[in-house]
């Protein structure tokens, strides 16, 4: 609007310096202000100027294009998940910090069930897996946003990650840090391919990029990839270049690995344990508090040496109450220790009053022998540890897809 | 079946820490016992005393009585058992008779209500105490009065040198040189003004030339109030109200409800559209927008507090409420009170198609009229039907079928509009708005057939 402009300069300059032309405003407004005085400048002005504004904002036109309309998302093939799975992911989602592994267990869960999430979560998740510590979720994620998020990404241009294409790229093409970054997530989730690409490029890469490679190379190491660290391994030694410190260093490194391959070869491939095998594992030390994680490298009271079969059984105690009545022996067995108790005793109390409402009753049989023991303490305040938390999560990922 | 869904029980957290251990306490094991009826949720839980701690929730008016020390309002127990209910409604029984203590804080409730309107009407057979009491009324209106008149007449005078001299010195003024004028108008009773002047130190002086059509546009705004108050006695009774409500005059709740009359109470089914909350200085200011159904009529519920005492009433952004809603003394209505609400579980049967608009000239249109009765509105409630998100130039503008289009408010996330164009898939949605200036700020979408309402948070 012109006249709006022109009260804009004057009221930038001053109505000293600059007064106001009556004959530059509508027809309308220059009646309304026929009774008002002109030599009083700045009432005349503001007067002016509050009746422009009204007009103005009144007589505001609609701006009309015929803008390309966006092609709306295809509808979904795949169901979405359950509400309560939901309100799972929206509870993982709500805790801080966030418990990466839960999410990953939800968000595989949802992917092998070929579900995906409804359109309200699409940003919130992809907003999640655009964080550094989540980028191994992203394999997962990709699978569950349906036809809706792989739209989304498109016409937003936002979370690159998603797209098939996207860790190849920034391997080809990107600076050391994507491509190291590409080639740790890749590894991770496909660790074929990302052997396959290091083949490739190996011999343009540094030594000291070579060394971090390696590096890379332990997660997931297959005993196919022995024949060419063997191969490098030579040439290493074939250059007599090894004392030069790189050198050196990747021979170590190279070595390390071939050890490791040979260990692999004594061994079944398959290492899974228990219920949910090493994710479990991960889960529980990921959210283990320090003395817990001391009542599992101490406790002496069962048989079970590895730290895996015991978490095979604790993975059991959510499901079996006869084992948590056998746990439940063993801390009275041990009562004698007092120290033991205190570590070991929180946890297990938790876990097996938490799951299993007739262990209530041995525990109370034990609160009467010693009312004021540390059980009590726990028992009253119904603390709640952060494992017990993650076992429970566990089992009601477990239960909404199913 | 529930009333609140979970997010709407996270909304009545005070804090994060409470909303975190309520989470933790949203656990059936943690209860000693729960029960519920019509009226009331209550439930008994351990804490680190000897006796349980007793938590009851009022259903139908959403308050919460816990007989824990936590200062915290609602304290985490409320919140853990409200999360029950909201999660699984299923799982607590339903009890039609109430333990004594129960039934006890409840029946003083409604007493307390009653008495409330039992203490109206005696003061009515009090004659000459309430004659003494207007007196002194209009003792103290007189004086204020006085007050704001030297206010307005110090405010005009600020304005014209700064007119006078020129808007071009206005960025290098500063914060203080504003907020000391807007000191002045508190002290001349007329918050108002004060509040319109500190809206010089919102505008952002340092990016583009934005804020000379933003500072022109508020001095305009304040000017013709000046001259309007200065004029009060020429204008209409209902012009009167929205200058002097605008000036800074508040009509106290209880005046509100007692000079009521017909026209000002709507009783209807409302939808809670929106809200916004700022902060300033110590005072936290919630907007709450509904629009009622049956009526068509939008209104406007402020709440304040202090510091980090409890928001008054707890409304529920994006819940239903039934409720009878006194309307303040305007032109164009808009802002009320919550006189009574009855229930919080209703279904909305039909949809008055007032306020309801299918093109942004429509909505355009309506806007002049109501600015016709109010030249200061701004910020303004609509519902646009059937818009997409279209991009231009990488900015993402609102487009109706006819090809009108409308930019968002610059308070309009990026994250927010992604989430539109998830929740939309790129088809037309009828979305609940604020026209504020030239643009607009999306609040919900509203799915017609079903009545079912997504906030865009």
């Amino acid at each position: 609007m012109e006249i709006w402009k022109q009260l804009i300069n004057i009221a930038l300059l001053g109505t000293d310096k600059l007064p106001l032309s009556t004959e530059l405003l509508p027809p309308k407004i220059q009646d309304k202000l026929l009774p008002v005085n002109q030599l009083e400048r700045e009432s005349y002005f503001m007067k002016a100027a509050a009746l422009t504004l009204a007009y103005k904002r009144a007589g505001e036109q609609i701006d009309k294009a015929t803008m390309p309309a966006i092609m709306p998302a295809e509808a979904e093939l795949q169901p979405y998940c359950s509400q309560k799975a939901i309100l799972i992911l929206k509870k993982l989602l709500g805790t801080s910090p966030r418990n990466m592994s839960l999410l990953a267990l939800w968000m595989e869960k949802c992917a092998t069930q070929s579900q995906i999430i409804p359109p309200d979560m699409l940003v919130s998740i992809l907003e999640l897996g655009a964080e550094k510590k989540a980028r191994f979720l992203r394999e997962d994620i990709r699978k569950i946003i349906g036809k809706r998020g792989e739209w989304l990404v498109k016409i937003t241009n936002n979370w690159q990650y998603v797209l098939p294409q996207y860790e190849e790229t920034r391997w080809q093409e990107g600076r050391i840090a994507e491509r190291k970054e590409a080639f740790e997530i890749t590894r991770n989730n496909n660790p074929v391919k990302a052997f396959e690409w290091l083949k490739a490029s190996w011999t343009q890469e540094t030594a000291k990029d070579k060394k971090e490679f390696l590096l890379m190379l332990e997660k997931n190491l297959s005993v196919a990839e022995e024949p060419f660290l063997e191969d490098f391994k030579a040439t290493l030694v074939a250059e007599k270049k090894t004392d030069k410190a790189i050198n050196k260093e990747l021979l170590v490194v190279t070595n390390n690995l071939l050890q490791k391959i040979e260990k692999l070869k004594g061994k079944p491939v398959s290492q899974k344990v228990g219920l949910l095998g090493s994710l479990l594992k991960k889960i529980i030390t990921d959210t283990m508090l320090e003395e817990e994680k001391e009542f599992l490298a101490e406790v002496q009271w069962q048989k079970y040496e590895e730290t895996n079969k015991r978490l095979e059984l604790m993975s059991h105690l959510s499901w079996s109450a006869e084992f948590s009545q056998k746990v439940l022996e063993g801390i009275a067995s041990e009562r004698t220790n007092h120290y033991q108790i205190q570590t070991c005793g929180p946890v297990i109390l938790e876990l097996c009053r938490c799951f299993h409402p007739q262990t209530v009753v041995y525990l109370e049989k034990l609160l009467v022998d010693e009312p004021s023991g540390w059980h009590s303490k726990y028992y009253n305040e119904k603390v709640t540890l952060p494992l017990w938390q993650a076992l429970e999560s566990i089992s009601e990922i477990e239960n909404v897809f199913k | 079946m529930s009333h609140f869904t979970e997010d709407q029980v996270t909304q009545l957290a005070p804090d994060a820490s409470s909303l975190k251990s309520g989470k933790e306490l949203a656990n059936e094991r943690k209860w000693v016992s729960f029960a519920r009826n019509e009226r009331v949720l209550w439930g008994e839980v351990q804490g680190s005393g000897k006796d349980p701690y007793r938590t009851q929730i009022d259903l139908q008016h959403i308050a919460f009585k816990c007989s824990c020390p936590s200062r915290k309002f609602p304290c985490k127990h409320g919140l853990g058992l409200l999360f029950i209910f909201a999660r699984n409604p299923d799982t607590i029984k339903h009890q039609a008779d109430e333990p004594a203590w129960v039934a006890d804080w409840m029946n003083k409730r409604e007493t307390k209500a009653e008495a409330k309107v039992e203490k109206e009407i005696s003061q009515e057979d009090a004659p000459k105490k309430l004659e003494k009491q207007l007196k002194d009324k209009e003792k103290r209106q007189n004086e204020r009065q006085l007050k704001v008149e030297a206010g307005v007449a110090e405010l005009e005078l600020w304005l014209r040198d700064l007119v006078r001299t020129g808007f071009l010195s206005l960025p290098e003024k500063g914060n203080a040189f504003f907020e000391k004028t807007a000191a002045r108008m508190v002290d001349a009773q007329a918050t108002g003004l004060a509040n319109l002047v500190r809206g010089f130190n919102k505008i952002n002086f340092y990016q583009g030339a934005n804020w000379h059509t933003e500072a022109l546009a508020l001095s305009a705004d304040i000017y013709l109030l000046l001259e309007s108050f200065k004029n009060l006695d020429k204008l209409p009774p209902l012009w009167q109200e929205d200058i002097k409500n605008r000036i800074g005059w508040n009509t106290s709740q209880k005046d509100l409800l007692a000079e009521s009359n017909d026209s000002s109470i709507i009783t209807d089914t409302w939808l809670v559209i929106g809200r916004q909350t700022e902060t300033e200085e110590d005072i936290t200011i919630q907007r709450n927008w509904l629009y009622g159904f049956t009526s068509g009529q939008y209104a406007l519920i402020l709440n304040f507090a202090y510091k980090n005492t409890p928001m008054p009433n707890l409304l529920i952004e994006g819940g239903f409420i039934e409720a009878t809603l006194v309307f303040y003394q305007s032109n164009a209505p808009l802002r009320a009170i919550i006189k009574e609400q009855t229930n919080s579980s209703a279904v909305v049967d039909t949809v008055n198609r007032k306020g309801i608009y299918t093109y942004w000239e429509q909505m355009q249109e309506a806007f002049a009229q109501q600015l016709a009765a109010n030249p200061w509105l701004n910020n303004v409630p609509y519902m646009v039907e059937k818009l997409t998100l279209v991009t231009n130039n990488s900015q993402w503008l609102l487009q109706d079928t006819e090809g009108g289009l409308m930019p968002l408010h610059r308070s309009f996330t990026d994250k927010q509009i992604w989430q539109l164009l998830a929740l939309t898939g790129g088809n037309a949605v009828d979305l609940f708005l604020i026209k504020s200036d030239n643009t607009v700020l999306p609040l919900g979408i509203f799915k017609q057939p079903d009545h079912t309402y997504q906030l865009l948070k």
